[in-house]
């Protein structure tokens, strides 16, 4: 039984997972009509001007750039900042720790669109409003509940002798830190890392309005743009022309990456 | 535990954060718009302008090189014109903060009306009563009276319109030719005409069922017009008590039934969005479809070829109290906010936008009706013949008003209508569940201001 | 002399992300918090108290309790299917096979997607007309099976829920075949040796020890579920008749299409105390660990 049912799922759950996004690419080379008429067949001819339309009318390369320095800026303030609050948190427990983890904790429960008009309004007051970095303070504030949440629990199986050996050989707790627990936290960090990645890459909600201006915009901006558009002017090939264009950088990197994104994530999944 | 306590010290710290630091100013009543005497007349206009507009089917291009001609005839402004399909979300918490652009067009999904009430609108009469972009004409003079009044709101003008949209059903010309069929005129046609479509294996009418408001506009307010008169509306968009199921409101939603019971949708209409069923058309799966006039700048670019698409009133109840003439129309409606720092070279440049030499381009370009007089160039867009001559023809102009009012009701009243379709209410359920809605949404319901039709 | 070390230490490594946090993410949250007691539109500085007014507005909105429903029925059906799904998944992983080592590597392309791609893909896959599911029927002569999937007020959730499935299935399998990795095998193997079957040795040895991992895709299962927004309101924006809205896309429509801005974050704060109801429910089923109690 067993040996029939476990290939048969794998090619299922594979099947389910790879038809409808090569689906996309495929439509991504047919016209709008062609998707209607003919939407499970192969394209007719490569209607390579999809693209073009795609790329020219959102200027997708620019928000490319933007996506990318406001993730990793992000990310290289998040991380540590992160990383010095949650060990902290689980190394250092001190009165009123556990409600300062409860505090952070209970960020993860709340949906970002309600805090749209608020923050809009402290951001604009901090004369950060539609600037790179005003996104990227909002995008390391919300990302940290997520973080700490993670690394603390994956502080909490770090092997508390490596310090207490580090400490005993005068160092102090900050080098501590950086020296020896810092490195060998890297499984850990590294799901964090990815996980905040991909989250950032997505994000739309906070961009849409602490963004305004064209040059600021980010890649999920500009793709829910082009959605949006699309239900205007219905051009269902450009529009899988820019799904396939946001998907195939992340779907690179991802490829290129995996190995380490798995083991990442396995050993990080059983400590958080 | 740990996890409780933070939670319920979030909550806590917030709200203490909150009442410390803010000094929100609270509602101190009615006032209407700034008085201010705005004309848009200035000789000589200066500054910045920004010029925020909902960038949907008919883009943002033409406003642009409005902008760049207005910038040539007035050297002093600066023009920034910018555009997105979900503007509305930008610009809200702008209107919060009181930075605001100096003319806006923010689309279908801002209320306007919430706008106006909260006084985030300047009235526009004064304005209206200045000169015309051509100098000679009271401006107020340029517009279709019919449409103008549209952006009232207790006897104020408070929006302006520019392309006008009108509701009715499509055909292709080609393939009712080809088949000997004729738009039909009464529904009694109608049911004749589908039964035929349906022998052909061909759906007789498809709609936009995940926008249920296309079939309100289409359909059930048409009809409801034309089986109880004008009055029978006009009483259901003032919220009558009883007007949603009036004998004319049920006959509307009977015939969708009865429609629906005859399997002359097409199978599956009720999930689509609006270009799906669009396409469905345009393939010519589906024989008919009820959509606004924007329909052909909006499907233009991804028409198969050898379509074709022709406009018609939708049918009409043979012995109806209705006049058959009339026609539902619609704005999208332009405006100045309260709070912005040029608003006269806002005005002026919308009175440039609605000189009739642009309107004419408008239409050329865009292909759409338009709310200024004498506006219609020679080489009318043959998709537009129609609706152009029913327009004009037309003994009654109508528009579904509610909707921008108490958008809560609209959601209840579609959702109904849904369940209709689904089978799940009869007619009469259909009315007694909108009409419930009419008087917990609206009626009785203190937070929602009312209004009624002009 | 360590001790003011200590403390000095703390307050550096924790000041940075705890300034950030209250200002950035506290404070506005609280201030939408307070909004729930005001009657305001969200469209200019204008509001006025209204104390507990919303929140007895929204007890009494039976399109709120129906969107609670819908959102129990995507926490516990869909949640049940995708740890299922996820276990089974990775339990078929552990062998490495060259087909587990390809659905192991595509198996996150799911998440690490934008919604906003899956929810276009997803509509034209449940397409009435020209999607794939209606095609496919259409194909093996099972023509009458075919429905309007995202339209019809039976099939709307359960085809969310599917799609709610398709995205979460590869992370719990991935965080499954984590715990699975871990449980020792000379565990499994002497179990085996004690002659224990498959099944036994999955409810003796694998089930119990999975316990962490169960814990933490339990929590996320909540508040994932709990938190559906975007693909509701991208795939059916909570139609037909409410049949897929959730909380989120009912408070969305209030805040944002109604202009009620306090009534929906009335409907926020609801939202925010079942969640921590249902997390800490959680956290105390999970208390201890069955392996502990064993012992």
């Amino acid at each position: 039984m067993i040996r029939i049912a476990r290939p048969a799922l794998l090619a299922f759950v594979g099947i389910l997972i790879v038809v409808p996004l090569l689906w996309i690419v495929v439509s991504s080379f047919k016209s709008s009509p062609e998707i209607f008429s003919n939407p499970w067949g192969m394209p007719r001819s490569l209607k390579w001007s999809n693209y073009a339309t795609a790329w020219s009318e959102n200027n997708l390369g620019a928000y490319f750039i933007n996506s990318f320095i406001v993730s990793l800026l992000s990310l290289l303030i998040l991380i540590p900042i992160g990383a010095m609050a949650a060990y902290v948190l689980t190394m250092f427990p001190f009165r009123g720790s556990q409600f300062l983890s409860g505090l952070f904790a209970g960020g993860m429960m709340f949906p970002n669109f309600l805090v749209i008009v608020p923050l809009f309004l402290l951001m604009s007051k901090l004369g950060l409003h539609d600037t790179k970095a005003g996104l990227i303070i909002a995008y390391v504030a919300f990302s940290l509940s997520f973080t700490i949440f993670v690394l603390r629990g994956f502080f909490s199986s770090l092997p508390r002798e490596l310090a207490e050996a580090a400490e005993l050989d005068g160092c102090s707790y900050a080098s501590t830190f950086w020296k020896v627990m810092w490195p060998i936290s890297m499984p850990g960090l590294a799901v964090v890392t990815i996980f905040n990645a991909i989250g950032l890459w997505n994000e739309y909600s906070l961009a849409l309005v602490l963004i305004s201006s064209n040059t600021n915009r980010t890649m999920a901006l500009g793709i829910a743009d082009l959605v949006n558009v699309q239900q205007y002017q219905a051009d269902w090939g450009a529009l899988c022309a820019g799904l396939t264009m946001a998907m195939v950088p992340v779907s690179i990197l991802y490829w290129i990456f995996r190995e380490k994104i798995q083991s990442a994530m396995l050993a990080g999944a059983i400590k958080g | 535990m740990k996890l409780l306590l933070g939670l319920a010290a979030l909550t806590a710290m917030g709200s203490c954060l909150v009442g410390c630091g803010d000094k929100g100013s609270q509602s101190n009543g009615e006032s209407g718009g700034s008085e201010k005497p705005l004309t848009g007349d200035a000789k000589e206009l200066k500054g910045n302008v920004e010029v925020a507009a909902f960038k949907g089917g008919y883009g943002i291009d033409f406003y642009e090189a409005a902008a760049k001609e207005f910038q040539t005839k007035h050297p002093g402004v600066t023009m920034n014109v910018w555009g997105n399909p979900r503007i509305w979300e930008q610009l809200r918490p702008r209107f919060v903060k009181g930075d605001v652009p100096d003319l806006a067009f923010p689309g279908w999904l801002m209320d306007h009306w919430a706008l106006a009430e909260e006084g985030q609108l300047m009235t526009l009469d004064s304005a209206l009563d200045s000169m015309a972009e051509d100098g000679k004409t009271r401006w107020r003079d340029t517009f279709d009276p019919r449409i103008l009044k549209l952006g009232q709101l207790n006897g104020k003008q408070y929006v302006l319109p520019y392309y006008v949209m009108a509701y009715g059903w499509w055909y292709d010309p080609g393939v009712f030719a080809k088949n000997g069929w004729l738009p039909p005129k009464s529904y009694t046609e109608l049911l004749d005409l589908c039964a035929k479509i349906s022998s052909k294996g061909i759906a007789p009418i498809t709609f936009q069922g995940q926008y249920p408001y296309y079939m309100v506009n289409g359909m059930l307010l048409p009809w409801c017009y034309s089986a109880g008169g004008a009055q029978a509306v006009k009483d259901a968009q003032n919220m009558e008590v009883g007007a949603w199921k009036s004998p004319g409101m049920l006959k509307a939603a009977s015939m969708i039934a009865e429609l629906n019971d005859k399997g002359f949708f097409q199978k599956g209409a009720v999930a689509m969005n609006h270009t799906d069923s669009q396409q469905e058309f345009l393939q010519g799966r589906a024989a008919m479809i009820p959509c606004g006039t924007w329909l052909y700048s909006e499907m233009l670019n991804v028409m198969p070829k050898g379509a074709k698409m022709e406009f018609f009133l939708p049918p009409v109840v043979a012995d109806g109290a209705g006049d058959p003439t009339a026609m539902m129309i619609g704005i999208e409606p332009w405006m100045v906010p309260t709070d912005a720092k040029n608003p006269d070279a806002g005005i002026a440049f919308f009175k440039f936008m609605t000189s009739v030499e642009n309107a004419k381009k408008f239409v050329e370009q865009k292909g759409t009706l338009m709310s200024i007089k004498d506006s219609e160039p020679a080489n009318l867009p043959e998709v537009l013949k129609k609706p152009a001559e029913a327009y004009k023809a037309s003994a009654d102009l109508y528009s579904n008003e509610f909707r921008a009012w108490y958008p809560d009701f609209e959601k209840e009243l579609e959702s109904a209508l849904t369940a209709l379709l689904n089978k799940q209410l009869s007619a009469q359920q259909f009315c007694d569940r909108v009409e419930l809605a009419a008087e917990e949404k609206v009626r009785k319901n203190d937070s929602v201001k009312k209004h009624k039709v002009s | 002399m360590r001790r003011a070390e200590r403390t000095r230490f703390i307050i550096t490594f924790l000041s940075p992300a705890l300034l950030l946090y209250t200002v950035f993410v506290i404070y506005p949250l609280g201030q939408s918090l307070y909004i729930s007691l005001f009657n305001w539109r969200g469209v200019s500085k204008r509001r006025s108290f209204i104390w507990l007014e919303n929140f007895q507005k929204v007890l009494h909105d039976e399109v709120f309790w129906k969107s609670l429903k819908n959102n129990l029925w995507i926490l516990l059906i869909g949640g049940f299917l995708v740890m299922a799904i996820g276990l089974a998944l990775a339990q078929s992983l552990q062998r490495r096979t060259r087909g587990g080592n390809f659905v192991q590597n595509i198996m996150l392309f799911p998440q690490i997607m934008s919604l906003v791609v899956v929810a276009v893909v997803w509509q034209f896959v449940l397409n009435p007309s020209i999607g794939l599911v209606n095609s496919g029927l259409a194909l093996l002569g099972l023509k009458n099976l075919q429905h309007a999937w995202l339209g019809e007020v039976t099939t709307a959730l359960p085809s969310v829920i599917g799609v709610y499935i398709w995205c979460g299935v590869g992370f719990f399998a991935l965080l499954f075949s984590a715990g699975l990795q871990n449980i020792d095998k000379e565990l499994k193997e002497a179990s085996q040796l004690d002659g224990a079957s498959g099944s036994q040795q999955f409810t003796r040895i694998t089930w119990p020890l999975l316990w962490p991992i169960r814990k933490v895709a339990t929590i996320y299962t909540v508040i994932n579920g709990i938190q559906v927004f975007a693909l509701v309101y991208l795939m059916t924006r909570g139609g037909p008749d409410h049949g897929t809205d959730t909380l989120l896309s009912y408070l969305y429509f209030h805040g944002f299409e109604n202009y009620q801005f306090g009534y929906a974050t009335a409907i926020a704060v609801l939202t925010f105390l079942l969640t921590t109801f249902v997390s800490l429910s959680i956290l105390l089923i999970y208390r201890k660990s069955p392996m502990e109690s064993a012992r």
